[in-house]
């Protein structure tokens, strides 16, 4: 070690450690009481360490045995005193970063002395300081401990605030963009917290000094600099301009902990950063916030949000200021679709949920880092203008209605199908609107009548589509939810085998003359559970050639599943017949109709002109059913009314028209009739309503029978826990069911509002 | 009747239903051996003086005795119902109630300084078309008499309760009434 530095000759070093050494042994002698007193006179060679000049004179008197380590000590403290009070009156001529300068030169020497200094009287540390240490006496260090107490109490004390003074002011001129001087500020802080002792323990260092006199004046100026700062330039500049420059400022601070800072002061500046400049200012963001907003300024949003998010409760406002935002958003969005009165698409109201939420579903992301609390702030505000805007007004089920809608549209075969990967994509962007509906049950309702059309008509775009929606819903909600969705598709396929069963049945059965006079049909057995059909709303005759093919599928249907009952739903039955009567088309023309359609038509084989109460009687019709029909064909010219012109009324006769013409070969007739539309839809908003009943009634037996007994109240909130995944219940309407039970005996009422299971 | 009768009871006074609670009879105005038996036993009757004793006595204890009350109130439901029927007819509950909430005839009032709640609570019940009254209902109607006595701006009630649906939409009603009638003093 000594050869590293260089600076001392090995000689000197063996003479100054053997003075030190016999000075403290020949305490011992006296101590063992051999009555030889050995005479030490501590002359001891200036020690030339490094380049420095400093000399140690210590002069060692003779003394009584056992007080002479303690003396050598003593010197050694008085002799460091005088060396220092000298360095402090030279350095009352240097000033700011001269005396920086001097500072650090002095310390740099005072420790590297004190480093040798320490060497040489390894012998004092090891035997009278650590007795000493190991008495409990305060105030006795090892020897380079002493060198940092006297540096600390004879100079540090006299010029600490000088020297931070000088700092303070270097650094100033760094935050003001100057060039500085950096390695200085770094020599300080490592001198300040050198200079920290542990008062219990020296050999411990602590960070008191550094904190008491470094950190604590700087976090001072700091705060002191930038409220003068951000006070100015806000008062200058935007608030937008105002957050760059506090970002900024805030990365400068870190970075300058790094630089040449003790990274224990991270904290306390950052804190103080952050309540000098963005607390204090915080309510000047905020009110800048919701302006940013409307102006979709998303980098300074994004900033904004760094900002805030890094003091306490600062995001807090803006949330609440976010969801209203949104909220107002969906809600304009919403009331645009509904100025052009009810008949909008049902796409464009999903189109405008959804681009809502896009838009700050990205923002969320992109601005505010996805942070959880501003995404339920998001799904609050969707939640809130999802079910209830202007179009919900009138029926809060107007949403899921009118998603199930769209939803068909786009699974349905049709001119605007979608490739399947953009199919696919919109089925997401459906299970997103979908998320936030209460009425999931509105939607179950529609959807299914929806599949089932779609099943029965085979008009799905595909397959795959259809299976992934569902498996969708499957996840959102449950396999309850789309059970009966699922046994709607197994039915399918059933039918299909069926139908094969059914045709080598046929063959094998039927003789040719039967065959000649067979109508081909494809017959689907729906079980009565799971598809949400109703038997037809009027009795109907069908014509005998279909009436025998009926037959003979029951037959052999009967024949495989005895005990079955079936329902022909005429209603969804739909066929192709040949016009072969029209003798000026080349090909004779198909019409698709349906089976009402067909009935009436067929009866025309027998004659050309039929009155309506003939049609009536013959088909068993109810008017209802039979003038839409009738209006229908006489539309597409297929009849002609008699007198022309006329209505489909008791008044009028019908007779074909052997003229018909059409462009194409096929002419479809079976057009759904906008009646039928409305009713349908009225009749599944009565379904809800019976189905919620039994829905909230279910829960409750379920509850109670396994609580056996519990409070009225406790009650009710569980069964809002068990339903609030298919709509939101109404206490009232809980009620009502529980009130329902009670008088069919399932449960009871107890005293203190109990509740009680009877089994 | 004439049992009635002998022991100083009228038939349209709350002690009559006290008597056939007391005696467990199934319907008006008959009454079962065994019970007959145990009912008197328990209340140390064996002659018509006796019973006659008892009866004055429970026609002073019963305004008084609240859960001698109910008990009476309660078993009045059963008691008064058609044969084969689940739910008290309406035209028949409300007698009952006036019988019941009234002092005339041994009952408790139920009037307060504002409101005459009988009298509102039957009008209430003509006003929504004299539904039959189930058994919850008819129990439930003495609890709110109660809690309606001791006070009467219903600061007890709360629309997420576990009062009857009906009872929730008489508070309703009351409030209406009250509202009106404050409005009026306004003016």
């Amino acid at each position: 070690m000594l050869n590293l530095d260089g600076g001392i000759d090995m000689k000197a070093y063996m003479g100054l450690y053997t003075a030190v050494h016999n000075f403290c042994t020949s305490q011992k002698a006296v101590s063992t009481g051999q009555g030889l007193q050995q005479g030490q006179r501590g002359g001891v060679s200036p020690p030339t360490v490094g380049s420095s000049t400093t000399q140690y004179g210590l002069g060692l008197t003779w003394m009584q045995a056992h007080l002479l380590g303690e003396e050598l000590y003593k010197l050694l403290g008085e002799y460091l005193s005088r060396h220092l009070s000298d360095v402090f009156d030279k350095s009352q001529t240097h000033t700011e970063e001269g005396l920086l300068g001097f500072y650090i030169r002095e310390w740099e020497r005072y420790t590297t002395a004190a480093k040798y200094v320490n060497h040489i009287f390894k012998y004092l540390n090891r035997h009278w300081v650590k007795r000493e240490i190991d008495e409990g006496k305060k105030n006795v260090y090892d020897v380079y401990t002493l060198h940092l107490v006297r540096w600390k109490d004879d100079f540090f004390e006299n010029v600490h605030e000088k020297v931070m003074d000088a700092v303070l002011s270097l650094i100033e001129k760094q935050r003001n963009g100057e060039t500085i001087e950096q390695s200085q500020i770094k020599s300080i802080v490592d001198s300040f917290v050198s200079l920290g002792l542990d008062e219990n323990d020296s050999s411990k260092s602590t960070l008191d000094v550094y904190r008491k006199y470094f950190q604590d004046p700087f976090i001072d100026a700091t705060k002191v600099y930038y409220e003068n700062e951000s006070r100015q330039f806000v008062a200058e500049n935007s608030v937008v301009e105002y957050m760059k420059k506090a970002e900024a400022r805030l990365d400068e601070e870190k970075a300058r902990v790094g630089l040449y800072l003790h990274p224990d002061v991270t904290k306390g500046l950052t804190d103080t950063c952050l309540a000098v400049l963005v607390t204090a200012h915080s309510t000047l963001l905020r009110d800048e916030f919701q302006v940013l907003l409307d102006n979709e300024r998303q980098e300074d949003l994004a900033r904004m949000y760094r900002l805030l998010s890094r003091i306490k409760d600062g995001l807090d406002p803006l949330r609440t200021t976010f969801e209203n935002h949104v909220r107002r958003a969906g809600l304009a969005a919403v009331e645009k679709v509904a100025t052009d009165g009810e008949n909008f698409e049902p796409k464009l109201y999903v189109d405008a949920l959804l681009q809502v939420h896009t838009r700050y579903q990205n923002l969320v992301d992109d601005a505010f880092n996805g942070e959880s609390e501003f995404v339920r702030s998001l799904d609050n505000a969707c939640r809130e203008f999802v079910n209830r805007n202007r179009i919900c007004k009138t029926s809060s089920s107007k949403s899921p209605e009118l998603l199930a809608k769209y939803t068909d549209s786009l699974l349905k075969k049709g001119s605007k199908s979608a490739e399947e990967s953009e199919l696919e994509e919109m089925l997401v962007q459906i299970m997103t609107v979908f998320k936030y509906i209460e009425d999931k049950d509105v939607f179950q309702k529609f959807y299914s009548k929806n599949l089932a059309k779609r099943l029965v008509h085979v008009s799905s775009v595909s397959d795959d589509a259809e299976t992934s929606m569902i498996s969708k819903l499957k996840e959102a909600c449950g396999f309850e939810y789309t059970n009966k969705l699922q046994r709607m598709f197994q039915d399918m396929q059933i039918s299909k085998d069926l139908n094969n069963n059914y045709k080598d049945w046929q063959d094998k059965v039927l003789d040719d003359d039967d065959r000649k006079r067979m109508a081909d049909a494809h017959f689907q057995i729906l079980g009565t559970g799971f598809w949400p059909l109703n038997a037809p709303t009027t009795p109907f005759l069908a014509p005998p050639e279909i009436v025998k093919t009926a037959e003979r599928f029951q037959k052999f249907y009967f024949d495989k599943h005895n005990g079955r009952k079936l329902t022909w739903l005429w209603q969804l039955c739909k066929g192709e017949i040949k016009a072969n009567y029209i003798k000026n088309a080349k090909v004779p023309y198909t019409f698709q109709v349906s089976t009402y359609q067909m009935g009436i038509l067929l009866l025309f084989n027998e004659t050309d002109t039929l009155t309506y109460s003939e049609i009536e009687k013959a088909t068993t019709l109810t008017n209802e059913i039979l003038d839409p029909n009738l209006s229908i064909l006489l539309k597409a010219k297929v009849l002609i009314a008699n007198p022309e012109g006329a209505k489909p009324e008791p008044s009028t006769a019908f007779t074909l028209n052997y003229n018909f013409k059409n462009k194409k070969v096929k002419v479809n007739l079976n057009i759904q009739i906008k009646s039928e539309q409305k009713v349908e839809a009225d009749d599944t908003h009565k379904t809800i309503e019976e189905d919620r009943k039994l829905l909230l009634q279910s829960a409750i037996v379920r509850i109670m029978k396994s609580r056996k007994k519990m409070k009225h109240v406790q009650l009710v909130q569980e069964v809002i826990q068990q339903v609030k995944s298919r709509f939101p219940p109404k206490i009232p309407d809980i009620k009502k069911n529980i009130e329902a039970l009670m008088e069919k005996d399932y449960i009871e009422r107890m005293d203190g509002d109990e509740i009680s299971y009877i089994a | 009747m004439n049992f009635l009768n002998d022991i100083g009871v009228q038939l349209d006074e709350v002690t009559c239903l006290a008597i056939a609670e007391l005696l467990q009879s199934p319907s008006m105005g008959e009454f079962t051996r065994e019970e007959w038996k145990r009912g008197m036993a328990g209340a140390r009757c064996d002659t018509i003086p006796l019973i006659t004793e008892h009866a004055k006595k429970l026609r002073e204890r019963i305004p008084r005795e609240p859960e001698l009350f109910r008990r009476v109130y309660r078993y009045t439901f059963p008691l008064s119902r058609m044969q084969g029927q689940r739910n008290l007819q309406f035209e028949i509950a409300a007698d009952q109630w006036n019988l019941f909430f009234t002092p005339d005839h041994g009952g408790v009032a139920w009037n307060t300084e504002t409101t005459p709640w009988l009298d509102w609570w039957i009008e209430f019940l003509e006003g929504r078309g004299k539904k039959p009254v189930n058994k919850d209902l008819w129990e439930q109607v003495e609890v709110f008499m109660r809690k309606s006595l001791e006070d009467e701006e219903m600061k007890w009630w709360s629309p997420d309760g576990a009062w009857p649906g009906a009872l929730d939409d008489f508070v309703a009603y009351v409030q209406a009434k009250r509202g009106k009638g404050s409005e009026m003093e306004v003016e």
